[in-house]
């Protein structure tokens, strides 16, 4: 067989682009199926979190550890930077419409837990120019990493602050080694997720089984579309609240105060 | 047309140096801003936009009014 030099050389190439995109492939056939199979199935996700419950354990940060070392979120030195998913907020911050001026210093300063509401009505998802961030079928505002442009529009828009944007590069801020969770990039914005690749793998949000690890339990995770879930015996059995309901964005966490 | 904004006294192309060397001050804080990241700009969780979108949008406003302005000298000139 004769063959110039230019046809090899195009042959060759073509040989090595095609055998450098089969693992590419490869894991991405694995990761439907996978991902398929033990899938939790949720109407709609949803959250209760019980601050008596809470509050027995003073200064516990288990939740807020797990899900930032999990997820890769740095801890940076400048706190006008800080990327945060779950956290704790003095309770007058997070709800300033229960505090009036006779409730006791202790009562307002005590540390409450917020994280991403995943509103019925996300106000971030309506402002996001490049639909970088969108409501799922199960009610989980999602994020897209590789779509955003870095705009802060849903940072400005959600009422809640739970967005964080990277203004600076977080890999080096990283605690020990990365997990196998994507580590961003400066200039995107992100936030909780409700652990939606724990919940593909048929698994609970991480915060939920680090709370309920340490013999806590004040985090509660469900379906509220199943009415037997523990969401939703809790929704019915208790007087729940949800942060700013005048904005009618509809959080989707509640709280038992 | 260009032709005429190279010919010149030597206060012009002073006048040229400084400008350029504004442009050149402007380029490089860009870079650097684009290679720290936004943090550098005062912008922060709390003030996510602030001043820094704030001037740009006025500036925008300015460079386009500036445009009418020459522009009408070209086409009645």
């Amino acid at each position: 067989m004769t063959m110039r030099r230019r046809s090899f050389l195009k042959l060759a190439g073509l040989g090595l682009a095609g055998a450098s995109t089969a693992p590419v492939a490869e894991a991405l056939v694995r990761g439907t199926t996978e991902a398929g199979k033990n899938a939790s199935q949720g109407k709609r996700w949803a959250m209760v979190i019980d601050e008596k419950k809470c509050l027995t354990r003073g200064g516990c940060d288990a939740c807020v550890k797990a899900c930032h070392r999990a997820h890769n979120v740095p801890a940076l030195a400048d706190p006008r930077h800080e990327v945060k998913w779950v956290w704790k907020e003095q309770f007058e911050n997070v709800f300033p419409d229960r505090v009036t001026p006779y409730t006791p210093a202790a009562m307002k300063e005590r540390p409450t837990l917020v994280l991403c509401n995943h509103c019925d009505n996300p106000p971030c998802v309506r402002v996001c120019p490049t639909q970088s961030t969108w409501k799922r079928a199960d009610g989980i505002v999602m994020m897209d990493m590789h779509r955003c442009i870095g705009c802060r529009y849903c940072v400005v828009a959600c009422p809640y602050g739970s967005r964080s944007f990277n203004f600076e590069d977080p890999r080096p801020g990283i605690q020990g080694e990365p997990t196998d969770y994507p580590t961003r990039t400066k200039g995107v914005v992100e936030k909780c997720t409700f652990c939606t690749e724990r919940l593909a793998a048929g698994q609970r949000p991480l915060c939920v089984e680090a709370c309920e690890g340490i013999g806590c339990g004040a985090l509660t995770f469900g379906d509220l579309g199943d009415p037997a879930s523990p969401v939703s015996a809790l929704l019915r059995a208790n007087d729940v609240a949800r942060r700013k309901p005048e904005l009618g964005t509809s959080p989707h966490v509640f709280y038992l105060l | 047309m260009l032709e005429k904004a190279l010919t010149g006294s030597r206060r012009w192309w002073t006048l040229l140096a400084v400008l350029a060397a504004f442009v050149a001050v402007g380029f490089a804080t860009y870079l650097r801003q684009l290679s720290v990241g936004l943090g550098i700009t005062g912008l922060t969780r709390d003030v996510p936009w602030g001043l820094y979108i704030a001037q740009l949008t006025f500036l925008v406003g300015v460079a386009a009014s500036a445009v009418m302005v020459v522009l009408r000298y070209y086409l009645h000139h």
